[in-house]
């Protein structure tokens, strides 16, 4: 893929030096974080420690919100995120993202995965309805509403909307899946069957996911970057492979935290 | 209890003046009446013609106003989002406009529309000079139901890399369906309610008009000159004025309708 | 490519759109003024005031008892209906049960749909011969009040009871838990919290009566004159333009655009009072 782009390196995402602004009021500071390739990298911290803000610079959500200002820079594959030429649209089907609470579209099953395939060019009927197949089964959706894809997406529970929303940005074939806080909205079972789809999309995906929870990290992240709230302003504290990151933090305070929870 | 005690005279009140109208307004209504031509100055048959020159003054006016409205709620909420200037001003602009008495609108529709435009006395004019009257609360409405779609879905739109002109017509228009259904019915309400600003617009010729430009006399206009200019005319002012309620609350009703469709919507959470 | 140019051609046709509606309000001053304007500045505008008399083909343009007559008007329908509509407020808010609140809502809404041409209407069969029956000719400036303060009655009975309705419920609980009667807390607490509602509602309530016009054109004689009791037959500002603007000429049109323009400036100034009142309440 991506022939005569930068030659890729192990690293999907860089950030350098990224502050962020939200009018005068700076959220981010200074993070330099590099997210590997097909992995999954899990973001830890507390509250307001500028977890979700950091995610949503990653494909420039940001932009939607008019006060919003980004400096430093930002490497998806190599290119530069904030270069003037960049396509939003194509960026965002590359990297596609899960937000806390599930939001289906108000039409059918069917349409809200059709619609953004229709709107990246994808116009023949059997395709689409391939696509739809698969990524519906990827999720393990497939067999639960296979008889019932004309029905209101609205009508799922809250698990199957977030696996529906989770099949819809999959069907775009994105290389990275930005998911914030994807499970805190839903049920222990729920809660489950994320999980181990994340686990099966480990290796053709690269996954980075907001977390509260410091057991689900450690369960289903390969790395993990633990951002702090230093006077209001969210900053990277320290990122490592998660058995590292819980076990031996280089940190006094990602000891604290890591520990102080877990009581 | 005093309180208890007004309430209930005003409801009393409220009844005497619905029931005065519909008990002397439903014995003239009859297929004749609805069908025929007046006659002697409206004493006599029907209001056809009235119907008719009401039914084309509406179309003018929502036909006009409905894509202006349209366009301008569409800015102010998806794309000014009360954050420009110009929509500042637009916004500001609207709420002055809601509150220019109907008169004004009368003088204005003359001078711009029958004079300086040229049309004169006719359905075009009147229609126009509404239009520009029941913009405010065309927009008002349909901003409202715009802005009624979640920022969830509008962020989760352009995460699956969405375009705006997608986002609109796929997702925001849609849920704007009933709240545009409910603008255009408070418009038609307010268009239809209207007298003043069309006695000296559409003027009050009572036989039927043959196009566009000829005068034509609404349904409102009818009972105030029945009830006004022609002495004996009370018996066909009531049955007209039956009629004008019935409409009314008729479209009411569907507002309604509309309104309590849209907040179901709202609610199942999407 | 395709796909910008759309969202450029919606943008630009939403831009042009919006900068029609928000043109009307300004064409409607600039053409008012227009057509004033051969008059405004033929003659001293202080005679529009001082003439003796309103016979405008005669080159008398004293508008001053019409203008009496729209004030008396909006004051005497205001003294009419703001006790009213406060007191139906506090009855849906206070008193009344829920059930009957809701429905007693929904019959004011009603009423506030029904047009003013069968307020007329009824005003004119109904009420004036009530009227004549206590002294002719019935048709008169207590009809045009009466009439008016029911017209207007739905607006600030709603909104006040808006406004009561957002009165803090811990101020009621706290005003309770100092022992004061229900009668206390709602004169004492809730109405004066709710006041700038209930004053923005009057004031909308008073510019739709003085810019009415069917109501007082039908049940109000519109006879030139500065009444001597409120049995005196009045003509407003409002009826005044309606009844000659059909076959009105030259400086007699620009007397009556001149008055249109006067009417306009009087309700806008109701529009900033009522907004400067909503402005302090929000910066609270």
């Amino acid at each position: 893929m991506n022939k005569g782009k930068p030659k890729l390196n192990q690293y999907s995402i860089e950030t350098q030096k990224l502050n962020l602004f939200y009018g005068k009021t700076p959220v981010l500071k200074e993070v330099n974080l590099q997210i590997k390739r097909g992995l999954v990298t899990s973001i830890i911290g507390p509250s307001g420690s500028g977890k979700t803000s950091f995610l949503t610079v990653l494909n420039r959500l940001t932009d939607l919100i008019p006060a919003a200002r980004v400096d430093g820079s930002v490497f998806v594959n190599g290119e530069n995120l904030f270069a003037p030429d960049v396509d939003t649209i194509q960026l965002r089907r590359r990297v596609g993202m899960i937000f806390q609470k599930p939001v289906p579209f108000p039409f059918s099953i069917q349409k809200n995965m059709v619609l953004p395939l229709r709107e990246h060019g994808m116009k023949d009927r059997r395709q689409q309805a391939e696509r739809v197949e698969t990524v519906l089964r990827d999720v393990g959706l497939w067999e639960e509403v296979k008889d019932r894809l004309s029905h209101s997406a609205g009508l799922l529970s809250g698990g199957q909307q977030q696996r529906l929303c989770i099949a819809r940005a999959l069907a775009l074939k994105p290389e990275i899946l930005l998911m914030d806080e994807p499970c805190s909205a839903l049920d222990p079972i729920s809660t489950a069957a994320i999980e181990s789809l994340i686990q099966s999309l480990k290796g053709r995906y690269t996954i980075v996911i907001v977390t509260h929870n410091l057991a689900q990290a450690r369960r289903i992240s390969d790395e993990t970057a633990f951002f702090w709230n230093v006077e209001g302003i969210g900053q990277l504290v320290e990122s490592a492979p998660t058995e590292i990151l819980f076990e031996a933090p280089a940190d006094p305070l990602t000891k604290a935290y890591v520990h102080g929870i877990r009581g | 209890m005093l309180c208890t005690g007004v309430a209930v005279g005003v409801g009393l009140f409220f009844f005497w003046l619905i029931g005065d109208i519909f008990l002397k307004g439903a014995p003239g209504i009859t297929w004749e009446f609805l069908w025929d031509e007046p006659e002697n100055a409206g004493r006599k048959g029907g209001i056809a013609p009235v119907l008719v020159s009401t039914a084309a003054i509406l179309l003018v006016t929502l036909g006009t106003a409905v894509p202006i409205g349209f366009g301008t709620a569409v800015f102010l909420a998806e794309f000014s989002q009360g954050k420009t200037t110009l929509g500042r001003m637009v916004r500001r602009a609207l709420d002055v406009l809601a509150s220019v008495p109907s008169i004004i609108f009368g003088l204005f529709g003359n001078a711009v529309f029958s004079h300086w435009m040229g049309l004169g006395f006719s359905i075009l004019s009147g229609g126009l000079t509404l239009a520009c009257m029941v913009l405010p609360i065309l927009i008002r409405t349909i901003e409202a139901g715009l802005r009624a779609v979640p920022l969830s879905t509008r962020l989760s739109a352009a995460a699956l890399g969405l375009s705006r002109v997608a986002v609109l017509r796929d997702l925001i228009f849609p849920a704007a369906v009933p709240s545009l259904a409910a603008g255009l019915l408070l418009g038609l309400g307010r268009a239809l309610s209207e007298t003043a600003a069309l006695i000296f617009t559409s003027g009050y010729v009572s036989r039927m008009p043959e196009s566009l430009l000829d005068s034509g006399r609404s349904l409102s206009v009818h009972i105030y000159d029945l009830a006004m200019n022609v002495p004996g005319g009370d018996t066909h002012a009531y049955a007209s004025a039956w009629v004008l309620i019935v409409l009314l609350f008729s479209i009411n009703g569907l507002t309604a309708l509309c309104l309590d469709h849209w907040g179901k919507t709202r609610m199942r959470g999407l | 490519m395709s796909l910008a140019r759309t969202e450029r051609m919606l943008y630009a046709g939403c831009r042009l759109a919006s900068i029609c509606s928000g043109l009307i309000v300004l064409f409607i001053g600039f053409f008012l003024f227009k057509e004033s304007l051969p008059l405004l500045l033929k003659i001293n505008p202080m005679r529009f005031l001082n003439d003796p008399g309103w016979h405008p083909t005669e080159g008398q343009f004293g508008l001053f008892p019409m203008f009496a007559g729209s004030l008396l008007i909006t004051v005497g329908a205001m003294i009419v209906a703001a006790p009213l509509g406060i007191i139906l407020a506090v009855f849906c808010r206070f008193f009344a049960p829920r059930k009957i609140a809701n429905a007693y809502q929904a019959l004011l809404s009603v009423l506030s749909g029904i047009p003013s041409v069968v307020f007329g209407l009824w005003g004119l069969v109904v009420l004036a011969p009530i009227i004549r029956h206590v002294q002719p000719p019935g048709v008169s400036l207590l009809a045009g009040v009466l009439v008016l303060a029911v017209m207007i009655l739905p607006t600030i009975a709603l909104s006040a009871n808006a406004a009561m309705t957002s009165v803090p419920f811990e101020y009621l609980q706290g005003a309770a838990a100092l022992g004061f009667s229900k009668w206390q807390r709602v004169w004492g607490v809730a109405i004066p919290a709710a006041r700038p509602g209930i004053v923005t509602g009057m004031i909308l309530g008073a510019g739709r009566a003085i810019g009415e016009t069917m109501v007082v054109l039908m049940v109000c004689g519109n006879v030139v004159q500065v009444p001597d009791s409120v049995f005196d037959p009045v003509r407003t500002l409002t009826a005044n333009i309606a009844l000659e603007m059909s076959y009105a000429l030259s400086d007699h049109r620009a007397a009556l655009f001149v008055s249109g323009l006067m009417l306009l400036f009087v309700v806008m100034g109701f529009v900033a009072i009522s907004e400067s009142i909503r402005a302090k309440v929000i910066e609270k």
